[in-house]
């Protein structure tokens, strides 16, 4: 592969959207070309600068409010007959995969609990006990509150950033919560020891959140975040690699 | 559902549009729509969807605003911080925000929407694309030329320190 060739594939690359083959040429070429190289680094440069501000608007506004003027409205529920019939077919609809999706087994049931616990992290403002984006204040936070010493890597660098620990409860065990952040996206990874068996990576789908699983060497992982599911895999990935 | 994916439409209409009003009418004004054509809804991915109305609303917005309301510019410049500066750590994460804020805020409309929804609200190229409703390859060069303006906009070394 030439530079030319190489160069406007850095950034999609750098965003894990190319196919295999493309990505391996692109890595061999990276590692001959100090040029492209360079090139690949400005790349994961800017991505931290960008990660490591908090660029959203919605501090600006009141979301609720404007919900609330969205639904007064008249337009949005003025009376349709197809759209009530439509309505009332989805309700049913839902009613049958609800009941559906909480029959089977307990590692559904346990993937519904941790989508909600993500989700209630979120409401109730209690995301952090330990705000900080120092790996070295969150884990030493966390001795003599748990059986076991979480790992908190430094993500910074791939655009993930550290915002704290809060101990919590995960399948009737103590657990402990780091959160991360990817721009607007929070990602609770949840940590608990007593596993059974190592099982490898398994990524969900839930509600329009993702949840990646696994464990590894007696502990269990739960990352759950409505980041895009390649990248919640990528994060995935680097907690395993570290 | 489409109430989850309100702070991130709000924040694309923001990037767009300019100015928190507008974004604001935006949303709004995309959201009754959303409800008004639901029915004609055929796709899977109802949040790609509903970026597009937001998107389109907001490039309406802006083409049918151009004329009349230059004058108001200034309302909303400088974004006023929304935190107490304390730490003197917080003040330059403040000041760089803005650089950042600034730096994308001039990029060109095409290459600012694609480097927002997939920088900031964390979308796969497959989900831009529908949203833009241009081919993949499209994504793939406008982010790699969106990314070169900001690295040069933003890098210490090169064009100056800004």
């Amino acid at each position: 592969m030439t530079c030319e060739e190489a160069e406007p594939l850095l950034s999609a690359c750098l965003d894990c959207e190319l196919d295999l083959i493309h990505t391996l040429k692109v890595e061999k070429h990276l590692t001959g070309c100090d040029a492209c190289a360079g090139k690949y680094r400005k790349l994961e440069w800017l991505r931290s600068e960008i990660a490591a501000v908090d660029l959203d608007w919605s501090a600006e506004t009141d979301l609720r409010a404007m919900r609330k003027k969205i639904v007064r409205r008249p337009t949005v529920w003025r009376s349709r007959p197809y759209l009530t019939a439509l309505a009332t077919a989805a309700a049913m609809l839902l009613a049958v995969v609800f009941v559906r999706s909480r029959l089977p087994g307990a590692d559904d049931y346990l993937d519904r609990q941790v989508v909600d616990n993500h989700v209630r992290s979120l409401l109730v403002e209690h995301l952090v006990d330990v705000p900080s984006s120092d790996r070295h204040t969150v884990k030493p936070w966390f001795q003599g509150k748990l059986d076991f010493s979480p790992n908190v890597p430094d993500l910074s660098k791939e655009g993930f950033v550290l915002i704290g620990g809060r101990l919590d409860v995960m399948a009737g065990r103590q657990a402990a919560a780091i959160i991360y952040k990817r721009q607007n996206h929070v990602i609770n990874l949840w940590i608990s020891s007593g596993a059974g068996q190592d099982r490898a990576p398994e990524l969900r789908d839930l509600n329009g959140f993702h949840l990646l699983r696994w464990q590894s060497r007696g502990v269990s992982y739960w990352a759950v975040s409505d980041l895009n599911a390649a990248e919640l895999g990528v994060f995935g990935e680097m907690i395993r690699s570290r | 559902m489409l109430w989850p994916h309100l702070r991130g439409v709000y924040n694309l209409a923001r990037w767009l549009v300019g100015n928190a009003e507008d974004a604001e009418d935006v949303v709004q004004e995309s959201f009754v729509k959303a409800y008004q054509y639901a029915d004609q809804f055929r796709g899977s991915d109802p949040r790609s969807w509903l970026y597009a109305i937001v998107r389109n609303t907001s490039l309406n917005f802006i083409q049918r605003r151009r004329p009349k309301h230059e004058v108001e510019w200034n309302e909303d410049l400088p974004e006023p911080a929304d935190r107490t500066p304390g730490a003197e750590a917080d003040l330059i994460q403040v000041t760089r925000r803005d650089q950042i804020r600034s730096a994308i805020v001039r990029l060109p409309g095409e290459f600012r929407e694609a480097l927002v929804l997939r920088e900031i609200e964390g979308m796969a190229y497959k989900e831009i694309a529908a949203v833009l409703n241009v081919p993949l390859g499209t994504v793939m060069s406008r982010l790699s030329r969106a990314r070169s303006l900001l690295i040069r906009e933003l890098a210490p070394e090169k064009g100056g320190s800004r």
